[in-house]
């Protein structure tokens, strides 16, 4: 398998250099057939990093420990699912999926362009220099087939902290939301290239971002459940460098699909939308310096190597190239009517942009403070959440607002009574709201603001969704069918409120677990129980096996909620054999009023074991915001039916 | 063995790749009509949603009126372009 791989590779390489060269010299010399000969380049680059990795997957599945990366991430005791995401569970076979993903990508992206043939050629070289790159890391720096001599008798196995559901999908999610963005970065080059920022490039660079938006937030949220679940320490985001990498991307790219609306609908802010593009693929390809560089230490990056800084130069060279083309069509790309009135729909979405990028900037400069200070003094020196938590909470509350007012407000200007018909409702309902919580005892201002702010932009969600679903009423339909045909015909609309909606969700849960948050710890005989906040435990005892390469122990814990069981939580700690590594395997029951989370500490010979309880509010609203999130994503992405529009 | 396969498949993939690149053909142009179909897509959608604004509200009756008019001379020039240019074609 090992040549078969090293075969791939290597043609990859020769494939994608020459397809690059042949697209930008049929682009210069107008030569169709060179064109086609690097769209053929692109498609056998695709193929050959897919026979790659069916070598590297078949070498993994054969447990064939004479190729280095499988001697690496897995062994011959671990299970088949495990050993299948060890694919990515090392530094080579995570670059090759990244490459597997672009391979995807590209196909499809390739394909979908050829209508738009001037922009087609543009992008394919574009692409194919980001094949080239990658492909020569897997030949040089992060080669998965590299040989072992001699093969070693077993593998060193998979970094216990990745044999976990949620770190099996979160890095193919999180690599499809990064890599992603490289589609819509090739776009917009191609069209700085022929300088056609036009209704095409917006409806393209739109459908693209969303995609990778869409992945990137589902990966952000599986590695935040993967964090919940296996860490053991309660929480699920903790501003760690890493988390940060891929939340960069996702505030800039959530920016543009704001930002791009103001230029489909008035024709302005094109540099301002080109710049996201590429500002949100660089900061893809900075996340990956990050994760691999171990310039910054992370909690989350298991595979680290000095290719970070290969990245590096690749992302000077990438972000140098495109801004040196937008600021060579930066005059044309001025275009479109001025904003005329601050109370309109194009202010509420430049200043939530503003917004957006501002995070963006805080979250960068937090991240890379302790790489700056070290270079600069010697000394490392952590911002820490407190810094994130200050600055980022503003604002959060500010782009919360923004979400309830901006969809709202009409295009190019409101009236005073408009804004009174829109807002006092929602405006009324969230003072209320926040009255009512402060007077049941919530006086924290970050969470109350959070809370106000959710119930405006639910009063705002509530209140267009009833206008529109009257308006078809008066169409004969009932007002089930007119909710429904509502939401299905504007389906950019619509999916954009339940996006909205998710993130209010998201951050109800956020604010609520953070803030009220409870925590005990006893250390207990069997028989004995301990309480808190009207929960009681009662440890029943520990029991102990074992299976191939790990040592399991539980601890039975019966829950009571004042008198009613709840029945046994069943926390365990494994001890991976291989490794000499333990790992919290945490009980968890979830409910939408509170997560009871158990953490088994320690135990002693004799049996007597030291507990962990943490009692989360609201956590399940997270994960439930990010499915709504995702429905309402796909609902957006989902073209609308023209036919019907025009009839409108 | 092994080798023969191998070199074989990547002879095949070179013939793959390396065919157009003999034949003189021109690149194709752009598609002005591909073009002007997404700005009319988007002149349209602009319209319907603008539409769903009044009804619901949002627009008082003048601002609606003078936006629908100016987005239908949008759309119209539009349609005018597209039908240039399939009388090019």
């Amino acid at each position: 398998m090992g040549e078969i791989g090293r075969f791939a590779l290597l043609s990859a390489v020769a494939v994608a250099c020459y397809g690059m060269v042949a697209t930008v010299l049929g682009l210069r010399w107008r030569d169709g057939g060179l064109l086609e000969s690097g769209r053929r380049a692109a498609r056998a680059w695709a193929l050959l990093i897919a026979l790659a990795s069916g070598a590297l997957m078949t070498a993994l599945l054969a447990r064939d420990f004479s190729v280095r990366f499988v001697a690496a991430a897995s062994e011959s005791t671990q299970s088949l699912f495990y050993t299948i995401t060890a694919f990515w569970g090392g530094h080579d076979g995570a670059l090759l999926l990244w490459a597997l993903t672009l391979a995807v990508y590209m196909v499809v992206g390739i394909r979908s362009l050829g209508p738009h043939p001037d922009l087609q050629g543009p992008a394919t070289a574009v692409l194919l220099l980001i094949a080239a790159f990658f492909s020569i890391l897997l030949v040089t720096a992060s080669n998965p087939f590299a040989p072992v001599i001699p093969p070693p008798p077993d593998g060193r196995g998979l970094n216990p902290l990745l044999r976990n559901p949620w770190m099996a999908i979160h890095p193919p999610t999180l690599y499809l939301g990064f890599v992603g963005m490289s589609m819509p970065f090739a776009i917009a080059v191609a069209a700085l290239v022929v300088g056609r920022l036009d209704a095409t490039w917006v409806a393209l660079a739109r459908r693209w971002v969303l995609i990778g938006w869409m992945f990137l937030g589902l990966g952000l949220l599986f590695g935040a459940k993967w964090s919940y679940v296996v860490l053991g320490w309660g929480g699920y985001w903790v501003w760690d460098p890493v988390e940060n990498a891929a939340l960069m991307p996702w505030l800039t790219a959530t920016a543009f699909l704001h930002s791009i609306q103001i230029q489909e609908r008035r024709g302005s802010l094109a540099v301002w939308n080109v710049a996201l593009v590429l500002l949100t693929f660089g900061l893809t390809i900075f996340g990956t310096f990050l994760v691999r560089s171990g310039v910054l230490s992370s909690i989350h990056a298991f595979a680290v190597s000095a290719i970070g800084y290969i990245f590096l130069a690749f992302l000077a060279l990438l972000l140098v190239g495109s801004f040196a083309l937008l600021a060579w069509r930066w005059d044309a790309l001025k275009t479109g009517d001025p904003i005329e009135s601050v109370i309109s729909r194009e202010s509420a979405f430049l200043a939530n942009n503003l917004l957006f990028v501002v995070a963006a900037a805080v979250v960068f400069v937090g991240t890379i403070f302790p790489a700056l200070t070290e270079a600069t003094s010697g000394v490392k020196i952590n911002v820490g959440p407190q810094y994130f938590n200050l600055v980022m909470v503003p604002i959060a509350v500010g782009i919360l607002l923004l979400m309830g007012i901006g969809p709202l407000l009409p295009w190019r200007q409101a009236t005073r009574e408009q804004l009174a018909r829109n807002f006092v409702l929602p405006a009324v309902t969230a003072i209320l709201g926040a009255l009512t919580l402060a007077a049941l005892g919530i006086r924290e201002p970050g969470p109350l603001l959070v809370f106000a702010g959710a119930l405006f932009v639910s009063g705002t969600i509530v209140l267009e969704a009833a206008r529109g679903t009257r308006v078809r009423m008066r169409r004969g339909e009932g007002p089930g069918l007119a909710l429904l045909r509502l939401v299905f015909r504007n389906r950019r609309r619509y999916g954009g409120y339940i996006v909205h909606f998710g993130i209010l969700l998201m951050l109800v849960g956020i604010a609520t677990s953070s803030a009220f948050d409870t925590q005990g710890q006893a250390t207990l005989g069997r028989g004995e129980q301990f309480r808190l906040r009207g929960y009681t435990f009662e440890y029943a005892g520990l029991t102990g096996w074992r299976v191939p390469g790990i040592e399991i122990t539980e601890a039975a814990v019966h829950v009571w909620s004042g008198t009613t069981s709840l029945g046994t939580m069943r926390p365990q700690r494994y001890f991976y054999l291989t490794q000499g590594q333990p790992m919290h395997h945490v009980a968890i029951r979830s409910s939408p009023r509170e997560d009871l989370y158990i953490i088994l500490s320690e135990w002693t010979e004799s049996g007597r074991a030291t507990i962990r309880v943490l009692i989360h509010p609201m956590v399940s609203w997270l994960w439930a915001g990010g499915v709504v999130l995702l429905i309402g994503a796909l609902l957006a992405a989902f073209p609308e039916r023209q036919r019907r529009m025009g009839a409108s | 063995m092994m080798e023969a396969t191998l070199f074989a498949a990547a002879a095949l993939i070179a013939a793959y790749v390396l065919a157009p690149a003999f034949r003189r053909m021109p690149a194709p142009a752009a598609d002005r009509r591909a073009a002007l179909e997404a700005a009319q897509r988007a002149a349209l959608r602009a319209l319907h949603y603008l539409e769903l604004d009044w009804a619901t509200g949002k627009l008082s009756d003048e601002d609606y009126r003078a936006q629908r008019a100016t987005l239908e001379a949008e759309t119209a020039q539009i349609i005018r372009q597209i039908g240039d240019a399939e009388r090019i074609s």
